[in-house]
């Protein structure tokens, strides 16, 4: 496995060659190479405006790496492709394309969401349309030469496999496909799509290859002709469930809601409820508060089960705990044992597994400031697998029993008082300590004591020490959520510093800011999957491409350059 | 050693902070929320928490661990009065919150008792006249006054404060009886101007939006209520503090449109959000604006003059490719003559020679023609299709060349005027 140190190398060197971003320009700013530009870009450099860089300096950038690749960097992304960005897998898809290679290009267009799939022929014919956005839409140029013949089979292609749900959500991308080639729809289904697509979508309604659209068709019909009862009679009769987003675009339209009391507004709660994933109900804690029950939390959880056993999926970390934290305090109480716990306990099971052993991952948090997501991690990690917590306080180190999971969670839903009064409980006079002043001395001596090949976690805002550098120079693997201390080893995952107030005279300087780690979380376990990418890529650089001069570093050699 | 200490709360224990650095709790009865106590022994040494803590460990006769939650037993403290902020060694740290610990009778009291002391140690200085002896005689009186004024000058903050609050009630009474009663806007609105506490004005704030927005209430009884607020000066100053009312009344979609027909200059228009207020209900609206959305600026220190123009940017280069117009809203924008003279118009071309240079760079031979052949751009031009770099190059060779301003300053200014139109992947 290529270490952590050695992708920080690369990057320098690819960095003074000309050949990588600086971080402020990528899109996932990491300081991290693989030692192959196009490897790099198809994990970091996404086609919007970054700090130096238009979105068309990103094009031509990202298109004249994509064209020059080499058939085995195309084999080894296309090995990797799910940790790819969207923006070079589409890119490869149109090299795929015009190299006439029309099983590649279904492979590239595999991996994309399907909105990006459907607006592909789209994207090939007038590429403004899709890579831009602004006045720069109207834009004509072309990447690669639209064979239009082909285009139509990849376009036919996509419509046969596309779920009656995608071709739903992004009828737009089909119109403007469909548009450009000039598609003619042939055969039953695609007539009937073609009539969703373009006409009233009657022709739909009997297609059930295409459900849930006819569901929603008629359903829309009952509701403009007959009411609220009659459209639940049709959505309730149908066995697939219409998006929760077209549900509610249609009860918006009718003028009806699921907050305002009305005859029938307990079984649109009902089937809101039914057709929601657990994701989406969480989302709108807040918008559903005023009705939400133990009831409906009761069916809830049983669609958490279902999801987290049977079917698996990846969590918005940030966005579910920032929903459930802005969500009132009596909902929270509701909610956070049967919906938010199982949910968190997957998402540590799934991070878990990309933490590579050695084990336990360190947490070395502030004892004074409780940070709320951190402390979170941590205990998402401790639910998963082992797992150490290090407070850091003016009088030294205090390493801290593990705090379970659920005891944590139990206390997201506490209000100010309760929730001091269980940290009070938990930690006793640690809990009491408010001041800044670190004892850096001792988390040297603390750090001393740790595994290095073990991974790292450094929760430390506002603090700064040569000595802290020093412990972690032999560290492999440490992931900091502030700013870097420097070590090999060691990488930023997410800094977010607001500037208050800030006076500077000829001798002095004053700032106040304020610090939040609100998205670290998310991000460490981004990171980490991207991590996972980049150590596999850059196994696969062949060494000249390298720098030979510079020594390479292996983990476990010691040797360091 | 004396202390004075200010008693918060923290998981519904009470505690004071002797430096700000930790908390010390209160074991048997504690004192009441916001007051102040007093600490005070020969055997404290120090105002810091680690003095308290090693104080109460020799009191107790007990060690402290730091997992410990360090506690006060009630025989060591007592309440304090405002005299004790005379002798209190860190009574400089805690004056800032002597507002909310005592009245203003206590200040009055504190006041009679010792300013007089105060005007008795200045006499002495005066009165002194061996210097040395007269040094001392200052310093006292430094002191003392220090003591006297600084727990005084406290008084205007808590008088303030004590109106507030008396304020508040009275006003959120009055809104509230408003409340009880049928609407009656004039009514409403005479209350709404008189109001200072901010919990009523929000409150009444709201009232007035959510009657005003009835659907039965047509839109020229809107406008003409809007129009009365405005005429209204205190009315007009108090609805800008009442950002609920604003939020409530958008929610009419009262932004239409309400010019037509006219040729607006729009090379100047800056790209921002639009929100909800007067410069918006009073300004003139090419198109629908929605609060919220990217509206195209013409500010104007005239409310009634300001323009709105439902759009982004992209009308700009919309109306430059039209040669120069564009009809919208049944308005035609324009971006009349040329770069020169007009930095707007030359960030528009700037955008556009950089976009063409990345992706489609033969386009820009046309800008080149009277460049000599040796000029470094035909190289870049010749280069640009298969090196990204060559195109970077290019741009900035034609921007510098045909618009006169540094590439990479030009490329800064035009995404400033430009908040929208990011793409998100």
């Amino acid at each position: 496995m290529i270490p952590l140190r050695e992708l920080k190398r690369r990057y320098k060197v690819n960095l003074a060659l000309g050949r990588a971003l600086p971080t402020f320009d990528m899109g996932v700013p990491l300081p991290l190479s693989t030692g192959s530009p196009m490897f790099d870009a198809a994990l970091v450099e996404k086609l919007s405006p970054s700090t130096t860089l238009t979105e068309s300096d990103h094009v031509a950038r990202l298109w004249h790496l994509v064209r020059n690749a080499r058939p085995d960097e195309i084999t080894a992304l296309a090995a990797h492709s799910r940790g790819l960005l969207n923006d070079a897998k589409l890119l490869l898809a149109f090299r795929a394309f015009e190299e006439r290679n029309l099983e590649l290009t279904h492979t590239w267009l595999r991996s994309l969401p399907w909105g990006w799939r459907l607006a592909f022929p789209a994207a090939v014919v007038k590429p403004s349309g899709s890579l831009f956005t602004g006045w720069r839409r109207s834009l004509e140029f072309r990447l690669v030469e639209p064979r239009f013949d082909e285009l139509r089979s990849v376009f036919r292609k996509l419509l046969a496999d596309a779920p009656g749900v995608a071709l739903q959500k992004y009828r737009s991308a089909i119109q403007s496909s469909a548009a450009l080639l000039k598609f003619r729809f042939e055969g039953p289904r695609e007539r009937a799509i073609h009539d969703f697509v373009f006409g009233k979508g009657l022709a739909a309604i009997d297609e059930p290859s295409l459900e849930p659209i006819g569901t929603t068709i008629r359903a829309r019909n009952a509701l403009q002709s007959a009411g609220p009862r009659p459209f639940l009679d049709v959505l309730e009769a149908s066995e697939r469930t219409i998006p929760i987003t077209t549900y509610m675009g249609l009860l918006g339209n009718a003028g009806l809601g699921l907050t305002e009391p009305s005859d029938h507004v307990e079984a649109l709660r009902d089937y809101a409820l039914r057709t929601a994933t657990v994701v989406e109900t969480l989302l709108r804690l807040v918008e559903w508060s005023p009705w939400l029950e133990a009831r409906h939390v009761q069916r809830l959880a049983e669609k958490v089960r279902h999801a987290v056993e049977e079917q698996g999926f990846s969590l918005p970390f940030y966005k579910i705990v920032r929903a459930f934290n802005a969500a009132p305090l009596g909902l929270k109480k509701l909610v956070h044992e049967p919906l938010l716990l199982p949910l968190l306990r997957h998402f540590g099971e799934r991070s878990k597994g990309l933490l590579p052993p050695p084990l336990p991952v360190t947490f070395v948090l502030p004892g004074n400031v409780i940070h709320l997501m951190s402390f979170l991690l941590y205990a998402v990690f401790a639910s998963a697998g082992p797992a150490r917590l290090l407070l850091l306080f003016p009088g030294g180190v205090e390493e801290v029993e593990p705090v379970s999971l659920e005891e944590v969670v139990a206390h997201l839903a506490d209000g100010i008082e309760e929730c001091q009064s269980w940290l009070l409980r938990r930690f006793g006079g640690l809990a009491s300590l408010n001041s800044y002043a670190y004892d850096m001395s001792a988390l040297r001596r603390a750090l001393g004591g740790l595994d290095p090949q073990a991974p790292l976690v450094l929760d430390l805002p506002f603090s700064d020490d040569g000595a802290v550098l020093e412990a972690l120079l032999p560290f492999e693997r440490v992931f900091n959520l502030n700013n870097v201390y420097g070590a090999p080893g060691e990488v930023c995952v997410a800094v977010d510093y607001y500037l208050q107030f800030f006076i500077q005279g000829r001798g002095f300087q004053l700032g106040l800011w304020e610090r939040y780690s609100d998205r670290a979380a998310e991000r460490f376990t981004e990171f980490l999957d991207r991590l996972a990418h980049f150590q596999a890529l850059a196994a696969l650089v062949p060494d000249a491409e390298l720098g030979a001069d510079a020594p390479r570093v292996v983990v476990g050699s010691g040797e360091r350059p | 050693m004396k202390l004075v200490l200010y008693v918060d709360m923290y998981g519904g224990r009470q505690m004071v902070r002797p430096d700000w650095q930790s908390m010390v709790f209160f074991s048997g009865k504690p004192p009441a929320e916001t007051t102040f106590i007093v600490l005070e022994s020969k055997r404290l040494h120090g105002t810091s928490a680690d003095a308290v803590k090693r104080f109460i460990e020799e009191e107790t006769g007990r060690k402290l661990e730091v997992r410990d939650v360090v506690e006060l037993p009630e025989a060591l403290w007592r309440p304090a009065t405002l005299d004790d902020f005379i002798d209190a060694h860190n009574a400089a740290m805690v004056t800032w919150y002597v507002q909310e610990a005592f009245p203003v009778e206590s200040f009055a009291g504190f006041a009679e008792r010792w300013v007089p002391s105060v005007v008795e140690a200045t006499r002495r200085v005066l009165a002194e006249a061996e210097p040395k002896l007269r040094l001392r005689a200052y310093r006292k009186l430094e002191e003392r006054a220090e003591r006297v004024y600084a727990t005084l000058a406290r008084t205007s903050a808590r008088a303030t404060k004590e109106r507030e609050r008396l304020a508040e009630r009275l006003e959120l009474e009055a809104v509230d009886e408003l409340g009880k009663r049928p609407p009656e806007l004039e009514r409403w609105a005479e209350l709404f101007a008189e109001l200072g506490s901010w919990p009523a004005i929000y409150r009444l704030g709201d009232m007035l939006a959510t009657e005003l927005c009835r659907a039965e209430r047509t839109d020229e009884e809107l406008n003409e209520w809007m129009e009365r607020f405005w005429g209204d000066v205190r009315m007009r100053d108090q609805l800008r503090k009442a950002p609920g009312f604003w939020r409530t009344f958008e929610r009419r979609s009262p932004y239409r449109a309400n010019v037509r027909g006219e040729t607006i200059d729009i090379t100047n228009a800056v790209e921002q959000k639009a929100a909800s207020g007067w410069e918006l209900w009073r300004g003139r609206r090419v198109g629908r604006i929605v609060p919220g959305r990217n509206a195209l600026v013409i500010a104007s220190s005239d409310p009634r003059k300001t323009t709105f123009v439902r759009g982004e940017r992209r009308l700009k280069h919309a109306a430059g490719r039209g040669g120069g117009e564009v009809r919208r809203f049944g308005c035609t924008l324009t971006v009349p003559g040329s770069s020169e003279g007009s930095l707007s118009r030359a960030l528009l071309e700037v955008e556009r020679i950089e976009t063409l240079a990345n992706v489609a760079p033969a386009s820009l031979s046309s800008e080149l023609a009277k460049l000599p052949s040796s000029h470094l751009a035909h190289r870049a031009l010749e280069l640009a299709p298969n090196d990204p770099r060559q195109a970077r190059i290019l741009a900035d060779l034609v921007i510098e060349y045909s618009v006169g301003i540094d590439a990479d300053v030009a490329r800064a200014l035009a995404r400033a005027q430009s908040v929208g139109n990011k793409r998100r992947r």
